[in-house]
């Protein structure tokens, strides 16, 4: 029989754990995108700020490990979780269960949260990686487009 | 002599052709009117009066428009706002209420909380910028349910207009009910097919569910008053039985789907909703009833519309989404266990049945 009380399902601790792993997945994949731009920006300022120092002749190692560390910062993923509102949100939920059967509809609904996220990210990244020209940039669109026909876009 | 007898012959044969004629239209016209009214408006095109928006697309000043034009990131901060004059979440960007399609402000009734959220955390991490409707499927569900409240409710001069962007409450309950005449639960293979092991599941699976079911809208239908035609009636799912009744179509009596529609107008919009696009992912009417009857979990519509069959509260019905997306899916699970998986296909199927299946359940909850 397909009924509320015999359905099993994991502890909200273990729940809460997964949905602050996958929380903290999409955030991180998020800021790599949302920062991208930005780091573009500061590279190219860093390596103008190179050009003007080696004209003059100066010391250009602080610059250098400056440029470093901006390709190495956005490899590292941060461990701190911004949304933490949501985890918050579910605990509050968790702790005002009245008894069994109302405990089993939160977790119910907390398992469909985390199905949730974690499907919608996949799917995503399955579109991504299936139809690379979606996420592409209109100028190497245009770059590719003319390289197909053997023709060059003019730097 | 000859002559008259030729006549005589012939007088019979023209009356009972002509008689066909007579009755035929009868017949298929009254069949249009009741049971068919959904598929038959399906295929015939609407008139519609000329020079009406009927698009999507629109110029109003939403963040989503905003978005898809300059393709730049606005806003800084998002945030779930309670709104304490109407008691309501909003969505906001850097402090200001998202839009619905229809121009109507984002705002969820204090009961989905957990929405609003949600909601909130799926513009904080959009994965592209360029905005497509599969980047936000709790926004696209919210805000359809939404327009279709405000409508519902609104005196509004320009109704029909409206009406014509996102549809009519009424056409959406016909429509879905479509789906239960050619529900995925409702047809069973031949038993040769997989030797035999696909229809064996599907016995096992779907039997019960439809028990379930006819319990369940007969149940409705006594609580309802005389919705059937005598006391000891009873609501009986049509199937088809590929084995024995071949390729036939399928469709449910006038009485079960009277009495289905009864029950539809009963629901909230946001559960509406939900069951449309459960129904719409499955391709299947009992799932997303069984979807709704699942992880709706407020007690007062539990007991009135979800688990009006089950006495006790431990008996309540209830499925998981991984189960509801067996008995929908049973086929290609059958079909990938056998030949193996597609690449681009059955991968992004699956997590899309997830996502479709999950967002419904939280729109509902």
């Amino acid at each position: 029989m397909s009924t509320i009380s015999k359905k099993v399902f994991a502890t909200f601790k273990t729940l809460q754990k997964n949905l602050h792993k996958e929380l903290l997945i999409i955030q991180n994949r998020s800021n790599k995108i949302h920062n991208a731009k930005d780091l573009e920006k500061q590279q190219a300022l860093l390596q103008y700020k190179k050009v003007n120092l080696l004209r003059e002749n100066k010391d250009v190692s602080d610059i250098n490990s400056q440029i470093e560390k901006l390709k190495k910062g956005d490899l590292q993923d941060s461990t701190e979780l911004h949304s933490k509102h949501i985890i918050k949100h579910f605990e509050e939920v968790s702790a005002s269960a009245k008894d069994a059967l109302d405990e089993k509809y939160k977790l119910n609904n907390l398992s469909n949260v985390i199905t949730f996220l974690n499907s919608q990210r996949e799917y995503t990244e399955l579109l991504e990686r299936y139809n690379p020209g979606l996420t592409m940039k209109q100028d190497d669109k245009v770059k590719r487009t003319a390289h197909r026909v053997g023709l060059e876009v003019p730097e | 002599m000859l002559r008259i007898a030729s006549r005589r012959v012939s007088v019979p044969v023209t009356r009972r052709i002509a008689s066909r004629i007579v009755v035929s239209p009868l017949v298929v016209s009254s069949k249009c009117f009741y049971s068919t009214q959904g598929s038959v408006k399906a295929f015939v095109p609407e008139v519609k009066p000329l020079g009406q928006d009927k698009t999507v697309e629109n110029n109003i000043k939403s963040d989503a428009n905003r978005l898809a034009k300059t393709l730049t990131k606005f806003w800084e901060k998002v945030d779930t706002n309670y709104n304490e004059v109407t008691g309501q979440y909003e969505v906001q960007l850097d402090g200001k209420t998202l839009k619905t399609p229809l121009g109507f402000p984002l705002a969820l009734p204090a009961s989905k909380k957990q929405l609003a959220y949600l909601i909130a955390h799926e513009w904080s991490n959009l994965p592209d910028l360029k905005i497509k409707t599969n980047a936000l499927p709790l926004t696209s569900v919210a805000a359809r349910s939404i327009d279709l409240i405000k409508i519902h409710t609104s005196e509004d001069s320009n109704k029909s207009e409206m009406i014509a962007k996102v549809g009519d409450l009424d056409d959406i309950k016909i429509n879905m009910l479509r789906y239960l005449d050619t529900d995925t639960c409702l047809i069973f293979t031949t038993t040769d097919e997989y030797s035999g092991k696909l229809r064996k599941k599907q016995d096992e699976l779907y039997l019960p569910l439809i028990a379930e079911f006819e319990d369940f809208f007969t149940t409705y239908a006594k609580k309802q008053g005389n919705l059937l035609p005598s006391e000891d009636a009873k609501v009986e799912l049509e199937y088809l039985d590929c084995e024995t009744d071949g390729l036939r179509g399928n469709k449910q009596s006038i009485t079960t789907q009277n009495i289905v529609l009864h029950w539809l107008n009963n629901l909230p919009i946001y559960d509406l909703i939900a069951l449309e696009k459960a129904i719409l992912t499955s391709k299947s009417f009992l799932c997303g009833v069984t979807l709704l009857r699942s992880n709706v979990s407020d007690p007062k519509t539990m007991k009135e519309l979800y688990q009006l069959n089950r006495e006790n509260a431990d008996d309540y019905y209830h499925k998981t989404i991984e189960e509801i997306v067996e008995m929908g899916n049973l086929e290609t699970i059958f079909q990938t266990e056998e030949w193996g998986e597609v690449e681009d296909t059955h991968d992004v199927d699956k997590v899309d049945w997830l996502r479709n299946l999950t967002s419904a359940a939280l729109l509902c909850h």
